[in-house]
């Protein structure tokens, strides 16, 4: 299997209410292409900023992050947004759909920035809401959607550019057990079929559990890892 | 992101936000419409005023002993006339006594301006006159006078107040006393739109004899008419009369007069403008509040655009482009509603002050304020828009 990631000695620092906060401290990981990973950890254990630093969304106070061997702060923030495009997808708590966009229009949204043109757009996320099974509610809006569907248009948005990566922060955490277990089987059939390697934070041991790595981490450290089938 | 895209993207955006976004137009719109409305006013009076120069004929020249008005207190004299006829390229010089009289006409008393003229040299100078009923005056008459249309029916008077052969009194005021004459009308003139300096609708023309022994002139005449014998010469003939006559005279030709009138429409039409021009600035300012208002709401979609691969580049032009197409679509309807506004000034105006304005919109106008709106837009969403552009996208993602 080829690397993928490769981060090395990440630190994060920010000031909150005036104190300096160290949400990562020293975490080096090397992940596989086509992995299914989750990241557990309690609440403040650094999940979500590592994945944000995972995803180009933040840069790490120190230490340095490799995608495909790139070295992410070599990149200018032009082309970090580039790369969220073409190389990453996320999938948020709170789906972080538009609003006032029918689930066609949020799926293209990651193709209008790409400037894929309108009728390949089209064509291509009404694939993608067919493949997570919305194929007859396309033209609705996130308020008149479920949450477990809401979920299922991120994740179409997540896969619109055909990314290699697709990174999910707490992606089950607002839905109820059976639906976020329903999300998660999806991610992994796609895992399986198109072999993207999928990061999940969580700190929901059920999701966990059908990951094939978890990586736990506790304040700002990587403090174990386990791999199925192994005890 | 492609343009169409961007616009389209950001034009959903208005969408979503009607009510304010109409405001904003609102506020374009009040300061183009003003701008608009102003603008073609002034451009009105121009076209009007050179309209009527062009009566005057391009190689007249007008002298008057120094300043506008009639019976201003200077003269020229029959001798300034003689030495005006010696000067190269003078085709026609003409003299002109011109000066208000109390005047009754069919049982109303009115001040009135007569004018003593030499018909024959005069008319050839005032092209337009033409005469409705009866006669011009002749160069002999001492007893004949002829109205212009405005005196004998003056506006708002169903019937006409004088006919041919009418008697009509004026009376003036001199050092000895009280002074009367009797003139019988000769003639009647249409309707000409009048011309400038003299308009001959409003004047009682009598020969240059018989106002000479109205006034009690002597040798002094009031304004001398002259006409150059072809356009290149209107300057030197123009250059001659003031050597010869000296500073104090004030020699006036189409040309001058044109060009002191579009100095003046100019400087109306700066000012006014600068005026309106004001509430766009506010208009603008609106928009700044509004659309740092809508940045501060979307801060979340703005996340998620970036986190899907937006450049702050793209962010800043959607942003921009709502900020445009609020001064656009303002300027625009701005246009729409300034014609309006501008017929409506000009009835009130007509109505209460009985003055003609007719407001001409030309397309440099239209474009002018379709463009100032637009840019305002765009300079008052500057700042919103990046903002916008420079959110921290974590941060951005996490907003509530």
């Amino acid at each position: 299997m080829t690397e993928i990631i490769r981060a090395e000695g990440l630190v994060k620092e920010y000031i909150q209410g005036g104190r300096p906060v160290r949400a990562l401290d020293g975490v080096d990981l090397v992940i596989e292409e086509g992995e299914f990973l989750a990241i557990m950890g309690p609440s403040g254990s650094g999940k979500s900023t590592l994945l944000h630093i995972l995803g180009a969304l933040d840069r790490p106070t120190e230490g340095r992050i490799l995608i495909r061997g790139v070295d992410l702060s070599k990149l200018s923030d032009m082309e970090l947004a580039e790369l969220r495009n073409r190389e990453i997808g996320f999938v948020f708590q709170f789906f972080n759909l538009i609003p006032r966009m029918d689930a066609l229009s949020n799926v293209e949204l990651p193709l209008a920035i790409a400037g894929v043109p309108r009728e390949e757009r089209r064509r291509r996320a009404m694939e993608l809401l067919k493949l997570v099974g919305l194929g007859d509610r396309m033209t609705h809006k996130p308020n008149e959607l479920s949450g477990g569907e809401q979920q299922r248009v991120a994740i179409a948005r997540a896969l619109a550019n055909d990314p290699s990566i697709i990174l999910c922060d707490e992606p089950t955490g607002n839905l109820d057990s059976k639906t976020g277990e329903e999300v998660i089987r999806l991610m992994k059939e796609l895992n399986l079929e198109s072999g993207k390697t999928f990061i999940i934070v969580t700190h929901d041991p059920a999701v966990a559990q059908m990951t094939e790595r978890i990586l736990y981490l506790h304040d700002g450290r990587i403090v174990g890892e386990k791999r199925r089938g192994m005890p | 992101m492609k343009t169409l895209d961007t616009l389209l993207y950001a034009l959903d955006g208005v969408r979503e936000r009607k009510f304010r976004f109409a405001l904003n137009i609102i506020g374009i719109l009040i300061g183009g419409a003003a701008i608009t409305s102003l603008l073609a006013i002034t451009q009105g009076v121009n076209r009007d005023i050179s309209e009527q120069m062009e009566l005057l004929g391009p190689t007249t020249i007008a002298i008057t002993p120094g300043g506008f008005g009639y019976g201003g207190k200077g003269f020229l004299t029959m001798r300034d006339l003689e030495r005006v006829k010696r000067i190269p390229h003078v085709a026609l010089a003409t003299p002109i006594i011109s000066m208000s009289a109390t005047v009754t006409i069919g049982g109303r008393t009115g001040v009135v301006p007569i004018v003593g003229v030499v018909p024959e040299e005069y008319l050839q100078v005032i092209r337009n006159i033409e005469v409705a009923e009866g006669r011009f005056i002749r160069r002999g008459d001492m007893a004949a006078a002829v109205l212009g249309a405005n005196i004998a029916q003056p506006p708002g008077e169903e019937e006409s107040i004088a006919d041919v052969g009418s008697r009509i009194i004026v009376t003036i005021k001199t050092e000895e006393g009280i002074k009367r004459a009797t003139y019988r009308v000769a003639g009647i003139l249409k309707e000409t739109g009048g011309a400038f300096i003299i308009s001959p609708d409003d004047v009682i023309y009598i020969s240059l004899r018989a106002a000479q022994q109205l006034f009690d002139m002597g040798n002094k005449i009031h304004r001398i008419a002259v006409e150059a014998d072809s356009i290149e010469n209107v300057d030197y003939v123009v250059d001659a009369i003031e050597d010869e006559l000296g500073e104090s005279v004030l020699v006036i030709s189409a040309g001058f007069v044109r060009e002191t009138v579009g100095r003046i429409t100019t400087s109306l039409q700066v000012l006014l403008g600068g005026v309106a021009a004001i509430s766009l600035i506010v208009a603008g300012i609106g928009i700044v509040n509004t659309m740092t208002i809508s940045v501060m709401e979307r801060t979340r979609e703005i996340g998620i655009l970036k986190a899907v691969g937006a450049k702050n580049r793209d962010v800043l032009l959607i942003f921009l482009s709502e900020a445009f197409i609020t001064g656009f679509l303002g300027g625009v309807l701005g246009v729409l509603s300034g014609i309006f506004l501008g017929q409506v000034i000009s009835s009130i105006a007509q109505l209460t002050y009985n003055i003609v304005l007719s407001p001409y919109i030309t397309p440099t106008i239209c474009v002018t304020v379709i463009l100032f709106s637009s840019i305002t837009g765009v300079l008052s969403g500057l700042y919103p828009a990046w903002r916008a552009a420079n959110l921290n996208p974590v941060e951005a993602l996490r907003y509530e």
